[in-house]
């Protein structure tokens, strides 16, 4: 493990309530995964990004800038998935004026996957694809709340397999199939 | 804005019985009802709203203490309820400890800021090791009110 990797960027946050539970949830349970300190700061206060009780008490409120910080062994890829999921208003879809992309939950698989060193393969009905590759995942007609199995080796293979049973446990957080998933159980 | 003026005797119950999440919160939405702070028939579709956004995500935000909520349309005011558990609820926490201590807020769209602002004050308080201390030793709602008034006088957010 080097000190010396560390992987910072800045976004503004975009979420029409802020920084606020949800987002802090999802943030904390996937920083989770890995062995890097994780620091998040904004408007001055910093918290550890693994506590959510720390985070919680930030004012992040909506425009304010946030700074996220890696740093250890695998900063890089706790970086590449926590930045993504920032950067996408935290998987937060309340916002009732944006469209959805249909294959939303396939480009968070994608791109997540491609944050490791590890190969991610993802099989679906007997076929396996490269996680990484969104034409091949999208020819596998995967939905938010699809069966999957995942192969996955390499030497963060670890911390991809956390990260994917995330994505699977909250149906990739399609929040629309995560509710109706509510209703058809009641 | 104080959590404390949301909170009084007939919000505040120190013994919940249910340790099913579920039956949990239907339990201190009944106690909203009696406190006339929720209309009965409201009950079902706000249990819904606040059953949905947990499945986007356990609101057991750590240290023994959830803060369920959600806002729901047809809501005219912001409630917040409070309940002890001795035994502990299952939440699904993501410190996977069971909640003793659930703050739960349903209000109507519209009042994101107050919201927002009950939310940091809870957290912090949960955070804080004395008020967590505090609060096993109070018998009764009275000291509760006492303890959370106390700590938001001297808390980092007050």
């Amino acid at each position: 493990m080097s000190e010396s990797d560390e992987y910072s960027s800045e976004l503004t946050i975009k979420n029409k309530l802020g920084f606020h539970v949800r987002p802090i949830q999802r943030f904390a349970e996937l920083a989770r995964a890995f062995d890097c300190d994780v620091e998040v700061e904004i408007e001055g206060r910093s918290a550890s990004g693994k506590s959510v009780l720390e985070m919680m008490s930030l004012k992040g409120e909506s425009g304010a800038h946030m700074t996220l910080t890696c740093r250890g062994s695998d900063a890089r890829q706790g970086h590449c998935v926590l930045s993504f999921l920032a950067k996408n208003r935290f998987f937060v879809e309340d916002q009732l004026d944006e469209e959805l992309h249909p294959l939303r939950h396939l480009r968070r698989l994608a791109h997540m996957s491609a944050c490791f060193d590890s190969t991610v393969e993802v099989a679906k009905d007997e076929q396996r694809v490269d996680a990484e590759d969104f034409e091949a995942l999208k020819e596998l007609d995967i939905e938010p709340r699809s069966s999957l199995d995942f192969q996955i080796e390499g030497p963060d293979a670890a911390q991809a397999e956390i990260i994917m049973d995330n994505l699977l446990k909250y149906h990739f957080y399609v929040e629309t199939a995560l509710n109706s998933s509510v209703k058809n159980s009641e | 804005m104080c959590l404390i003026d949301h909170l009084d005797e007939n919000t505040i119950d120190m013994d919940l019985e249910a340790v099913e999440r579920d039956a949990a919160l239907r339990s201190l939405l009944n106690m909203a009802v009696e406190a006339d702070r929720l209309p009965e028939d409201m009950i079902d579709t706000t249990l819904e709203a606040l059953i949905e956004r947990e499945q986007l995500g356990s609101t057991g935000i750590g240290n023994g203490v959830a803060v369920p909520h959600a806002r729901v349309d047809e809501l005219d005011d912001t409630a917040v309820l409070f309940g002890h558990s001795e035994t502990g609820v299952s939440f699904n926490a993501l410190d996977g400890e069971p909640v003793h201590y659930i703050f739960l807020v349903v209000g109507p769209e519209g009042e994101e800021d107050l919201y927002a602002e009950l939310m940091r004050r809870i957290s912090s308080l949960a955070r804080d090791d004395d008020f967590r201390h505090f609060l096993r030793q109070t018998r009764n709602t009275a000291q509760i009110r006492d303890l959370i008034e106390d700590m938001e006088g001297v808390g980092p957010t007050a």
